[in-house]
């Protein structure tokens, strides 16, 4: 939770999923992957736990990117694929507020519009956990959900 | 929120014993079986490793959740890998041999002995916290004087996903989780259920006060 982990070549980076949302950022040229797994949706100008934040994981997962694919302040030309963001105790998490998991999804999406990152595919909102695997050779994104099949996005 | 101190954990530990001895005397009735509820441990873990608290992460697990309002808050989840947990249905339903799919039922009866383990370690959890004087309630409306938990929900999904839900009131305001678990025998045989307390962050910082 929280984290953020960035590849390149091959590989394949995969996290799981509940309220969180995991965004899969990539360049599809260079082969340069990157997963953040956000946690909350803002920081509140906190300066620690950069991953778990929207507004803090998204511009810390790309300049990560842009380490390991060494092209100083070039701008990377990235895609993005999130999953996650479910309602998993709805019976008994209460009504009359906006559910964490649609909190983050909101946040996530303007962020990455500020960014102009454009969202290639989504599977969010729902009542169950997800496994988000992408792979970085190919930059697909699998997503598993308990007792289904694996879907590509 | 501050993370309590080691003095300030036993001291909460000691209430969670209390609470582990009434969830004990509830369930052997309820199963008509010996069976033991204990204290496993109480621990402080850092945000990002709270999901390996039941095990792999991508394990499929099943958890009875309930939202607890009152003295404490907090979410309460009783877990359990399928086997296990279809062993206690047939615990409950006096069936001889060993049960495979849940179904309505089963959820059921799951849901049910969430039900009385959970109100009964919240009950003695509570009548054995200090003065409710000097323990500030909630914001959410329940009672001061005891904890109310919501009827429980069933669910099965990967360890993580459920973990991750289930902190998500405490990750608002640290980096770090407390995690009460304990664990199950019946008749001396250990059982893979358990009891996960997860109190919210508010309630947290006033035990971290009223424990000094």
């Amino acid at each position: 939770m929280g984290g953020i982990g960035v590849g390149s070549s091959s590989g394949v980076l995969r996290t799981l999923l509940g309220s969180c949302i995991g965004i899969a950022l990539y360049e599809r040229r260079l082969k340069i992957v990157g997963l953040a797994h956000v946690v909350m949706p803002d920081s509140m100008g906190r300066t620690s736990s950069l991953g778990k934040y929207a507004d803090t994981a998204i511009p810390e997962t790309i300049r990560k990117m842009m380490t390991i694919a060494g092209v100083g302040g070039k701008r990377l030309d990235l895609s993005a694929k999130i999953a996650g963001g479910a309602n998993m105790f709805a019976q008994t998490s209460g009504t009359g507020t906006v559910p964490i998991g649609e909190k983050n999804r909101i946040a996530v999406e303007e962020v990455l519009k500020k960014l102009n990152i454009p969202i290639l595919a989504r599977h969010v909102g729902g009542t169950t956990g997800r496994r988000m695997l992408i792979d970085i050779a190919t930059c697909t994104v699998q997503i598993q959900v308990v007792g289904q099949s694996v879907i590509e996005i | 929120m501050i993370p309590l101190t080691t003095l300030q954990l036993e001291q909460l530990a000691k209430l969670f014993h209390q609470g582990a001895g009434e969830a004990s005397r509830a369930l052997s009735r309820w199963l008509e079986r010996d069976v033991r509820v204990s204290v496993d441990s109480l621990d402080q873990a850092a945000f990002n490793e709270a999901t390996e608290s039941l095990g792999p992460s991508d394990a499929t697990l099943c958890a009875c959740v309930m939202s607890v309002n009152g003295r404490i808050t907090g979410k309460l989840l009783f877990c359990f890998d399928d086997t296990s947990g279809l062993l206690l249905c047939d615990l409950l339903l006096g069936r001889g041999t060993q049960s495979t799919r849940w179904g309505e039922l089963e959820e059921s009866a799951a849901m049910e002995t969430a039900n009385i383990v959970g109100c009964s370690f919240l009950n003695a959890v509570s009548e054995s916290m200090p003065d409710s004087e000097t323990l500030e309630p909630n914001a959410s409306g329940g009672s001061t004087r005891t904890c109310v938990p919501s009827p429980p929900q069933f669910v099965r999904d990967f360890a993580a996903s459920i973990i991750e839900f289930a902190v998500m009131d405490q990750a608002e305001s640290s980096d770090t989780i407390l995690l009460a678990r304990t664990k199950f025998q019946i008749d001396d045989t250990p059982v893979a259920w358990n009891l996960l307390l997860i109190p919210d962050g508010l309630i947290l910082d006033s035990m971290s006060r009223v424990f000094g």
